[in-house]
């Protein structure tokens, strides 16, 4: 069975020029989010209160904020970094589509993004 | 803190919650600190000191932690918990650094610290040993007379002050618990109106000198004496 709704997630990414807004609003397939650019990925889903959970705090130590980013979206992100790849690595039930939600720089280019907080 | 909260819910632990686990996780915690330390050479920079021991940690399958991992040289030693280091530090021949690591080991949290001294600078010798007895001499006090995590701390800062340090109480104690303990008290020990119960807690103590740039770290579980051989 698929994850459900609440735990998928679109995002979408404003240029720094617009207001603020985390406004997440629910669709039929996931929740849409409104990031703001140059937010981490943690950040804008925490902003609209997505269920996730960050222990140590953005420092790609605990795992903790883990998700899974849609196969097809995963090409547009910048690569894991060797510090967030160590720990992917060593954490259980490993998967392709696995980064660390507070690692992830969000930019517009990045709008649509899909990723599921199930791990 | 949350004034509704009681005692059971400050030291409430997960599903997975085991004293053995936890006093297993504290020996392989206590056993990469010496292993960390004796790789730490003068000569070295902080951030080479800090991939090593996450190295050494990912070797003993504890990479994940519920903190980061800190090896702090010299001036950097006055940061407090979760603060940047100054970049490009290097160990000297007279010098001291700290380690501070949260390891998890599968669904246990461990937590330690501790201070080394290289060279014979008297004040960073006395600064490592410092740091270590009033972690203890707190401790004793916890057990003889079941100080509250409020008086523990008051204490701690009087007993730093009389041996010519200042207390860091940005560092004042926290839960330990199967992973996460967050989700149950993310706060400091210090808040605490009540004898914090032995083997859910960490006492840490951070001290730094008045006038130099350098600190000491020590912390452990709050545990009785039975637990620290001499």
């Amino acid at each position: 069975m698929g994850a459900s709704s609440a735990l998928r997630f679109e995002i979408q990414v404003a240029p720094s020029s617009c207001p603020d807004d985390a406004s997440a609003i629910p669709t039929r397939g996931a929740t849409r989010i409104r990031a703001q650019d140059g937010q981490t990925l943690l950040r804008a889903l925490q902003a609209a209160n997505a269920p996730i959970l960050s222990v140590c705090g953005g420092q790609a130590s605990c795992g903790a904020c883990r998700v899974r980013i849609e196969t097809d979206d995963l090409a547009d992100l910048t690569p894991a970094g060797r510090v967030e790849g160590a720990l992917l690595d060593c954490l259980d039930d490993p998967l392709p589509g696995h980064r660390l939600a507070c690692q992830v720089v969000l930019t517009p280019a990045l709008s649509g993004l899909r990723l599921t907080l199930a791990p | 803190m949350n004034v509704t909260m009681k005692q059971s819910d400050f030291e409430a632990v997960g599903e997975a919650f085991s004293l053995k686990q936890m006093f297993e996780q504290r020996d392989r915690t206590r056993e990469v600190i010496g292993a960390i330390a004796a790789a730490v050479k003068p000569g070295m920079v902080e951030e080479d000191a800090v991939d090593m021991a996450k190295g050494m940690l990912a070797e003993r399958k504890m990479l994940r932690g519920w903190h980061d991992v800190y090896v702090r040289f010299g001036t950097n030693t006055t940061k407090t918990f979760g603060e940047a280091s100054d970049p490009g530090i290097v160990l000297g021949d007279t010098d001291i650094f700290l380690i501070d690591i949260g390891p998890v080991f599968e669904k246990w949290e461990g937590d330690g610290g501790d201070t080394f001294v290289f060279g014979d600078d008297p004040e960073m010798a006395r600064a490592a040993v410092d740091a270590r007895a009033i972690f203890h001499a707190a401790r004793k006090l916890w057990l003889k007379d079941g100080l509250s995590g409020q008086a523990l701390y008051a204490f701690a800062v009087e007993e730093a002050e009389k041996l010519g340090w200042a207390l860091n109480m940005d560092l004042s104690g926290h839960r330990l618990s199967d992973f996460p303990h967050s989700v149950i008290y993310d706060g400091p020990m210090a808040d605490m109106t009540f004898t914090p119960s032995p083997a859910l807690w960490v006492l840490e103590i951070h001290i730094r000198h008045p006038t130099r740039p350098f600190g000491a770290f020590f912390e452990d579980m709050l545990l009785d004496d039975s637990y620290f051989p001499a």
